[in-house]
């Protein structure tokens, strides 16, 4: 049964189809509803266009971070959250580091394309995503030459872009390799060498061709698991993560019945009971750079780009730079000792205003006028759905040993931004 | 509230007395008013030219400029309150307009001591106006209209009688007196006590003109709006961190390499002197450090005989010219008795690293002696290829020095080569673009060139392109340059004699409107530099460099002149010429 539709449900949303919402615009939408509200967020584009194109001058420094940056500001700008969300979630499922590219123009390239293709129909980002520069040079794609093929990329679009491991073997890897022989870069633009190019007859999934590398990914996305592999990465990023086979099942199907397009395919998903579902509430742990726009954009508070960046790094998310072909594990691999120290340092920075935080909360909490009400104006921004009587019996001790109204917010919102149960999300 | 007269009108002869002791008719000259400060003050700053401002006030030529001109434009729009509606509001307060009474009452100069006491620093502050009547008036409704407003007990608003003057001690931390159209005030009773004793006895022995390293700087003349001087061997005494950066810089090897070692050394002078002038249309300040030792690094400072620099002749559109002294070869001989020993191993990497440059000799022995310590620097805007026009476009920089040993320019040239080649060994490692070397001709001169290849049409210009390394041997000159084109310019003009007169001191004449270009073609991304690395907003970082743009419009030149005056005395001068 689809839950009320209520701040808490509100907030599930924002964070999940976002990075949080600002009190403000929770209320919004507990005005609009429901429906509109996830229309809206679909509809949402609304950047800076002087931003998004700001980072072209940037990119000749030939350096990462300001691109790093400027993407954390199109995602602590909070224009466009969907269009972020789902293009940070293709940079992790094709993940492709600037530590081996070394090209942030392609670095960038990339970013956009899962931007701007990343609501769209899947089977085309795949095979974008295949001719695209940063892709190749990360997979070696020019060292893919006909009698010596480079199995690097059919490997990845096997095993980690499309399928799964269990639902193809060696002799499929080497046979796609030779398909993709003779796709590379010249310069930062895709070019197909023919005379690199292995013509000859490949057997691949079980069928048999001249196949290119466009037949190969045809070919990929023709085989059942591919919907489900997609669907599963679907349900583990927005819902659960870790879906049931009956659930991947239900949303590949779904998938496919949208012709591939992720966008209806997550406007069903986003209406579903089952992303209302208590088990999908606050199941995941939040990811260093969804926990930090979450945090910022929820409490209103200002963090330089470059700042989040750092701070996202430190916790063990460095953007566009991946640790492996496979993306960020995530999950409880979020949290270690190093990574916590980092998240509990950055966190009581930002609530104290000391240091990156520098902007007073209490806007967002609506202006508590006394110490009593900072805990439940601080509950009611981070944990709409409740908090246990003991935990808001330690937050309103917190607030009335403070020397004043301000104070309170900055201790009060220090512990809860740095309890366990608000890196859920 | 009135105040009371009493104390005054009991010492009518005083005003005449301490005419005769000071001078009647107040005129601000430099070190006058240190007669009435601390003989252990380690701080004094005086502005002869305070009332001068205050006379001319908004429509002082400076102020006037600053205020029509679009950064003057900015900051009053930003301005919490605009100046004529201050001027207002403090004249309301005070009864008659603020600017004309200020310089009235500093006609004849105002200056603050510090001294040091246990409790922490104390000031003596006087300032010398040309009516006795205005100066009372004054403070009696200051202190009629702090009464009113409660901010004042009537006690403390009452004068006090110390030797006959009307003296207030208004707390502890705040008490002052009037001695003719002199107001006298502390923030210790007793320094004014002793203030008062100086102004009317004398005190010869106890005031600051008896320190002669105190009048050795003052000039007694007015030319200065302000002057300082700081005595950093008491401070230095009293807290022996406090100039912990200022004097650990004379032994930085990275300060005298970056600064120049006559600049390092002006952090090691006992005292130093500051003067600023205006005028309206420049800005000078001079420092001049006095007590410099003269023996440690001396053969690092130019003699004041000494040759000068080849600079290249000014073009329009340069953005930056001078010359340095930078004794590299001094440096590493006096390394072990100047610098201390954590930095002996990165001249052991030094050497041993340069040594790959030079067939694996100890260059300090060979190659360094045998360049002439003096540097000409130049800073143009390059002319890049059409197809490799950067999208950060920033100026070339081209340094040069003369060889005395005529063997020593070949192998110069062979080390950018070899330089070159190591650069792309590391690049290629890294799977990026390398430099391919080549020879130009330059007139009758070879020039060695490193050049990327040619970006490809559509995929941005990187800004590793602004990047065109060259050198050049012209007879005893060695040219190295950023960019060809340049490098190709200067050896043009060295080869021809086109150069600037040797100076005695080394400067840094830095021009305004091609600086202004350097930042307008970078606009966009120093905006987004403050978007993304400040967490500005747009707006604001636009609203920045604007304010940049703004400020350095106003700039003709600025220039930086480094000399040593004499043996123990260093000097500094910025001059900041406006449109």
């Amino acid at each position: 049964m689809t839950q009320p539709w209520d701040a808490a449900t509100a907030a599930h949303l924002f964070r999940r189809a976002g990075f949080g919402a600002h009190r403000e615009r929770i209320d919004e939408a507990l005005e609009a509803g429901r429906d509109q509200t996830i229309e809206s967020l679909f509809a949402r584009r609304e950047h800076d266009p002087a931003l998004v194109r700001g980072i072209r001058p940037m990119l000749a420094l030939e350096d990462i971070e300001p691109l790093q940056s400027w993407w954390m500001s199109l995602i602590l700008g909070d224009g466009a959250p969907l269009i972020e969300r789902i293009a940070l979630m293709w940079h992790d499922h094709f993940a492709t580091s600037h530590d081996k590219v070394g090209d942030v123009r392609l670095m960038h390239g990339q970013i956009e394309l899962f931007r701007r293709m990343g609501l769209g129909d899947f089977r085309e980002l795949l095979h974008a995503v295949a001719r695209d520069p940063a892709m190749l040079v990360w997979l070696d794609g020019n060292a893919n030459r006909r009698g010596r093929p480079n199995e690097n990329f059919a490997r990845e679009v096997l095993e980690l872009f499309a399928l799964g491991i269990g639902h193809y073997d060696e002799h499929d890897v080497l046979e796609a390799a030779r398909a993709f022989t003779g796709w590379g870069v010249d310069g930062r633009r895709f070019v197909f060498r023919e005379a690199y190019h292995d013509p000859g007859a490949k057997s691949v999934l079980g069928e048999s061709g001249d196949f290119d590398g466009d037949d190969v990914i045809d070919l990929v996305l023709a085989h059942p698991a591919c919907a489900r592999h997609i669907a599963r990465r679907l349900l583990a990023e927005f819902v659960l993560p870790e879906p049931s086979a009956q659930d991947v099942e239900h949303w590949a199907s779904v998938l496919v019945a949208a012709d591939w397009n992720i966008e209806r395919t997550l406007a069903q998903l986003l209406r579903s009971e089952l992303f209302d579902s208590d088990s999908a509430r606050r199941s995941r742990i939040a990811g260093p750079v969804e926990l930090i726009a979450n945090t910022v954009i929820s409490f209103g508070l200002r963090m330089g780009p470059r700042d989040a960046v750092r701070a996202a790094s430190d916790m063990g998310q460095a953007l566009l730079r991946p640790p492996s072909v496979k993306g960020w594990d995530g999950g409880r691999t979020w949290i270690h000792a190093g990574s916590w120290l980092a998240r509990h340092n950055t966190l009581t920075e930002l609530a104290l205003e000391h240091g990156a935080g520098r902007v007073d909360a209490a806007p967002a909490l609506g202006h508590p006028s006394s110490k009593e009400e900072v805990a439940r104006a601080v509950l009611a921004r981070a944990f709409p759905e409740g908090a246990t009587p003991a935990y808001t019996r330690e937050l309103e001790a917190a607030a009335s040993a403070a020397a004043d109204t301000s104070e309170a917010v900055r201790h009060v919102l220090a512990l809860t931004l740095t309890s366990p149960e608000y890196h859920l999300v | 509230m009135r105040l009371g007269k009493a104390p005054l009108m009991l010492t009518p002869t005083l005003p005449l007395f301490t005419c005769l002791a000071l001078g009647f008719a107040p005129q601000a000259t430099e070190g006058d008013l240190a007669r009435l400060m601390p003989h252990s003050s380690f701080a004094f700053l005086e502005a002869p030219g305070l009332s001068e401002l205050c006379a001319k006030g908004l429509e002082h030529p400076l102020i006037a400029r600053f205020l029509e001109s679009p950064v003057g434009a900015f900051a009053l729009q930003q301005a919490p309150i605009q100046p004529e509606a201050a001027l207002a509001i403090a004249e309301q307060f005070i009864g008659e307009p603020l600017l004309p009474l200020l310089s009235s009452l500093s006609a004849g100069g105002a200056a603050i001591a510090i001294d040091l006491k246990h409790a922490g620093p104390v000031f003596s502050l006087a300032v010398r106006g040309n009516d006795e009547e205005r100066l009372l008036t004054t403070i009696e409704t200051v202190l009629d209209q702090f009464a009113t407003q409660g901010k004042l007990s009537t006690a403390a608003s009452t004068p006090r009688a110390i030797r006959g003057l009307d003296a207030w001690i208004l707390n502890r931390e705040l008490a002052f007196a009037i001695e003719g159209t002199t107001l006298l005030m502390s923030n210790d009773e007793g320094h004014l006590r002793d203030m008062i004793d100086r102004a009317l006895d004398g005190g010869d022995k106890t005031n600051l003109l008896a320190r002669e390293t105190f009048t050795a700087s003052a000039r007694g003349d007015a030319s200065s709006f302000a002057w300082g001087w700081v005595d950093l061997d008491v401070v230095d005494t009293t807290n022996p961190r406090a100039l912990g950066d200022l004097r650990g810089m004379t032994t930085e090897p990275g300060a005298h390499f970056l600064l120049g070692s006559t600049f390092t050394f002006l952090g090691g002078a006992e005292r130093v002197e500051a003067r600023l002038a205006l005028a309206g249309d420049a800005l000078e300040l001079k420092l001049r450090g006095h007590g410099v030792d003269p023996e440690i690094g001396a053969e690092l400072r130019p003699a004041q005989d000494s040759a000068g620099a080849a600079v290249p002749k000014g073009l329009d559109g340069d953005v930056l010219s001078g010359a340095l002294y930078r004794d590299l070869a001094g440096l590493f001989r006096v390394r072990s008795e100047l610098f201390p020993a954590r930095f002996q191993p990165d001249f052991a990497e030094a050497t041993s690293t340069l040594a790959l440059f030079f067939g694996g000799e100890d260059i300090s022995d060979t190659v360094l002696p045998a360049l002439d310590p003096w540097i000409g620097v130049v800073s143009r805007a390059a002319q890049f290829d059409a197809n490799a026009m950067p999208d950060v476009p920033l100026p070339a920089l081209a340094l040069l020095v003369r060889i005395k040993d005529e063997s020593v320019g070949p192998r110069l040239v062979s080390a950018f080569q070899t330089l070159i080649g190591v650069v792309n060994l590391e690049s290629a490692q890294n799977m990026q673009p390398t430099l391919t070397l080549g020879l130009e001709l330059a007139g009758e001169h070879t020039v060695t060139t490193a050049r990327f290849s040619p970006p490809r049409k559509d995929e941005g210009v990187d800004i590793r392109h602004n990047l065109v390394p060259a050198c050049c041997l012209v007879g005893d000159v060695f040219v190295l340059g950023s960019h060809v084109s340049l490098v190709r310019q200067v050896v043009d003009q060295v080869s021809r004699g086109e150069l600037e007169p040797a100076t005695t001191g080394e400067n840094l004449r830095i021009a305004g409107p091609a600086v202004l270009d350097v930042v307008e073609a970078n606009r966009e991304a120093l905006v987004m530099n403050g978007v993304l690395n400040e967490g500005k907003s747009m707006e604001q970082s636009r609203g920045d460099i604007g304010g940049l743009e703004a400020v350095l419009a106003l700039i003709e030149g600025v220039s930086l002149d480094v000399k040593r005056l004499a043996a123990t005395t260093h000097s500094a001068t910025i001059h900041v010429q406006l449109k």
